[in-house]
């Protein structure tokens, strides 16, 4: 069957670049990236294209995971520079306080392994039971064991961290 | 008090049917199961609120301008020219379904098997015509009418939830709108033996019947009405018959609930009885959450 590109980009993109953006952390990065997957599907063009991406986007990450850490150290000097920022209005409190949540999660999702939070972005992508376990090589049978675990444990994780940050809300605002 | 005739539902597995992931024949299992055990009608309850929220949770992290899928959504699977075919047999079905007067009001009989549900599909369907085949509908204008799901249940007894798209179980080789007939609830009832499956309380609009002859039960769609006017329909039939239609009413796009199954069935003669296994289904074009609440007003006469 001729390799469709074009009805791959258009019924994954969106999910590639949402399960990228919660492996970096950077909405820009995450397109630029989903974009180099779509360029090595059209070199590769693979028999399973669907998993094959989201199998590649998982490497990708990796690999931009490490290069950031490398970043940063060259950009920690550059954070205590004073930035220019706009008055605070209400959508500049409402950006906070998403961005806020947003971290919360993040520090929730940080606290799976990395197995069970593959697994889970990978679901959340829309990967079926069978995709998932070809990609992250457990049985198709372990998928649903992983997922509960993984949902429980985001929940349990993102519960504990919205508590134990309470009393600083708390005293911040007194 | 519980009355289990099978272990408890491991949590892992109603993840997994929440999912869609199961086959039609451990759904139903598991659906039969949850009937008749307390314990895992709990841990169900559990199990789709972690769901719930570990979806939320997830669709909260990611910026506003990629989260394109609502919390929980799945996309479809790419739709198959047999999925199409099963879809516009299943369009012609609801066309026909959409189409009859919403005559009878009739009082609810009790405990039963599978239906499906389907709000607006009046619109959906109008412009579908006959019955001659793929040429009456495309892929593109299959999943334009998918994406005119709506995005809440309004009855106050179902569950608000967001649009969901499983996994389209594999597309059957049957043609649902082949050996159907119109006939009133009462002359239904004759023919189901004196056991045609409904949702209490809801106004049946009508029924139509597929004979499946020498003595096997018929296969029944029960057309029935929410009380915003949306249409619901129940669907059940002998297993081998109803899973075909039940397949392909969800390549159309709509979701149909978890199967149950009823009690055996004898048909045929007195002096060859047969037995046979009933499958009945809610289905519509709702979340799979609010199709499954639905199954619990289901009643057998």
């Amino acid at each position: 069957m001729a390799f469709d590109l074009e009805g791959l980009y258009r019924t994954t993109y969106d999910s590639v670049v949402r399960f990228l953006y919660r492996k970096v952390w950077d909405a820009d990065r995450a397109e630029d990236l989903a974009q180099e997957v779509f360029m090595r599907a059209l070199a590769h063009q693979p028999e399973k294209p669907r998993s094959w991406v989201f199998a590649v986007a998982a490497n990708i990450a990796r690999d931009e995971a490490r290069s950031a850490i490398r970043r940063r150290r060259h950009l920690v000097l550059l954070t205590h520079e004073p930035i220019a920022s706009p008055s605070p209005g209400k959508e500049v409190e409402e950006r906070m306080e998403q961005e806020e949540r947003q971290a919360e999660v993040q520090r929730a999702l940080d606290t799976l392994s990395p197995r069970d939070r593959e697994v889970l972005l990978l679901w959340d992508s829309g990967l079926s039971y069978p995709e998932i376990a070809e990609q992250s090589g457990l049985a198709v049978g372990a998928v649903g064991t992983t997922l509960a675990r993984a949902r429980k444990r985001l929940v349990a994780a993102h519960d504990m961290l919205e508590g134990s940050s309470e009393p600083v809300r708390a005293s911040a605002r007194a | 008090m519980s009355r289990c005739a099978r272990p408890h539902v491991p949590e892992e597995e109603f993840h997994a049917w929440l999912d869609g992931a199961l086959s039609r024949a451990q759904s139903a299992e598991i659906g039969e199961h949850l009937l008749g055990c307390l314990l895992c009608r709990a841990a169900h309850a559990d199990a789709v609120a972690t769901r719930d929220r570990a979806s939320a949770l997830l669709a909260l992290a990611v910026p506003g301008g990629i989260r394109r899928q609502l919390p929980g959504t799945r996309r479809a699977t790419s739709i198959t020219r047999a999925r199409i075919a099963a879809g516009v047999a299943v369009l012609v079905v609801g066309g026909w379904l959409a189409n009859q007067p919403a005559t009878l009001a009739l009082p609810t009989p009790r405990l039963s098997t599978m239906a499906f549900v389907a709000p607006a599909m009046d619109a959906r369907f109008r412009d579908v015509g006959g019955l001659d085949g793929e040429s009456l509908l495309d892929p593109g204008q299959l999943t334009h009418l998918a994406a005119l799901r709506p995005q809440v249940v309004t009855s106050a007894s179902l569950v608000t939830v967001t649009p969901r798209t499983l996994p389209l179980a594999p597309a059957a080789d049957v043609d649902p709108a082949i050996g159907w007939e119109q006939i009133t609830w009462d002359d239904a009832l004759v023919a189901a033996g004196g056991s045609l499956a409904r949702l209490e309380g809801l106004p049946v609009a009508g029924v139509r019947i597929q004979r499946n002859g020498s003595g096997t039960r018929p296969t029944f769609f029960v057309k029935q009405r929410l009380p915003d006017g949306r249409a619901v329909w129940v669907v059940e039939g002998p297993e081998d018959r109803v899973e075909p239609v039940h397949a392909a009413i969800e390549a159309s796009g709509l979701t149909s609930s978890l199967a149950l199954r009823t009690r055996h069935d004898y048909t045929g003669s007195e002096e060859a009885p047969m037995r046979t296994l009933r499958l009945v289904t809610v289905a519509a074009a709702l979340d799979k959450d609010a199709v499954d609440a639905l199954t619990v007003k289901l009643r057998l006469e």
